[in-house]
């Protein structure tokens, strides 16, 4: 008799969630400490010189739009601020520990980041975020999909191929194909890491939004819906043939009016050299 | 920008604008707006030229066919519509260098 399959099923018997990686936990710690000062962030981020070399690319890349080529992380920190510099190293910490996801899910991860950050630029958006924020809660996205790609890479293959010849969203294939959907593995994850009750939320939602039990996560899991509809439709979804679904009620959601979206795509449009140079960065 | 090229289909949803359809030099797409008119979307140039997307729309009262461009008739579409029918565009005759469209 096969044993139903769920997500706690697949956690416990398949499916190891990588720890919090070291330096982001002393980092988060240290932003959540009065005590200490940006000098001691710089620091510890300089003990991990993979996570201190990504970083610094990071803060040099034009998605960060610094006036000024920064050679060392304290100065680096200085520049960005502690809000700013804990998103870098949260990015950069998630694809080092999950950076042999060379493929699509990477580069539509990438996107999803900037998509997300130009409709927080087209504002006003019902969304207290500010564009840079935004754009990390896109790249996180689908960091279930990477771990899924990790452990059974071949149910999820199953799942993208049912979902391009019955033209229904991968998502909604997971859950039988696999048990537990992309999603509900990412939000395990940011919950694992104790990011902020929102990202992990909006990650669990992103295709569901009836997963969140108010508006306002609702919200977060709304703009991350959308930005994953604007890559797919740009031609850079995770999976190749990708079926967008349904954004409208996201759309709405945001207050954001289609009169609103030319200047949200030419954002976007105009982003692409980042995704060339940001994936160069992390790599 | 080198971007890897799936080849990925337009929405499938609120409008099926997934076939989008080669017609001499342009791409053509069938478009339902939000008040239920039918009509189609003619692509035939990048986003900063004037025309480039228009729609061509046929009254519900069997009134004569209309031409108009895009930006004349955003608010009569969906928000995911108008992202939909933008990439199409952006894809086929932009530059910024996404994957091609690739229409039927
Ligand atoms: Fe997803
Ligand atoms: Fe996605």
């Amino acid at each position: 008799m096969n044993t139903p399959r769920n997500i706690e099923y697949l956690l416990e018997e398949i499916i190891t969630l990588p720890s919090l990686p070291a330096t982001l936990a002393r980092i988060i710690q240290l932003l959540n400490d009065p005590e200490s000062s940006l000098s001691d962030v710089g620091k510890a981020i300089t003990q991990d010189p993979a996570i201190a070399l990504k970083t610094l690319r990071l803060a040099n890349s034009a998605a960060y739009g610094l006036r000024e080529h920064v050679t060392s992380v304290e100065h680096a920190v200085a520049l960005l601020g502690a809000k700013v510099i804990q998103n870098l190293v949260l990015t950069a910490t998630v694809f080092d520990t999950l950076s042999h996801s060379a493929g699509l899910v990477f580069q539509h991860s990438i996107a999803a980041g900037l998509a997300a950050r130009a409709v927080l630029r087209a504002g006003p958006i019902r969304l207290p975020l500010q564009p840079d924020e935004a754009f990390v809660y896109g790249l996180l996205h689908d960091i279930g999909k990477i771990i899924l790609e990790d452990y059974m890479a071949e149910d999820l293959m199953q799942a993208e191929e049912v979902s391009r010849s019955r033209r229904i969203p991968a998502y909604q294939v997971e859950c039988e194909v696999i048990g537990a959907d992309h999603a509900e593995v990412g939000g395990r994850l940011a919950m694992n890491w104790r990011l902020p009750e929102s990202i992990a939320s909006a990650i669990l939602a992103h295709h569901d939004l009836s997963r969140c039990d108010n508006d306002d996560s609702r919200r977060y899991a709304a703009l991350l819906n959308v930005a994953d509809a604007m890559c797919i439709e740009a031609g850079l979804p995770s999976y190749e043939g990708a079926v967008v679904g349904d954004s409208g009620e996201s759309w709405a959601l945001l207050g954001v009016e289609s009169v609103t979206i030319p200047a949200i795509m030419d954002d976007f449009f105009a982003s692409m050299p980042e995704v060339q140079e940001l994936t160069e960065a992390m790599s | 920008m080198s971007t890897t090229n799936p080849s990925s289909s337009p929405s499938t949803f609120s409008n099926p604008l997934n076939n989008w359809k080669q017609q001499g030099a342009g791409v053509v797409g069938p478009v339902t707006l939000n008040d239920g008119t039918r009509g189609r979307i003619v692509l035939i140039g990048p986003r900063n030229v004037p025309g480039g997307a228009m729609a061509v729309l046929q009254d519900k009262d069997g009134g004569p066919v209309k031409s108009l461009p895009l930006t004349a008739i955003l608010e009569r579409l969906a928000p995911a519509d108008v992202v939909a029918i933008l990439c199409a565009q952006e894809r086929q005759f932009g530059e910024s260098g996404l994957p091609a469209l690739n229409p039927s």
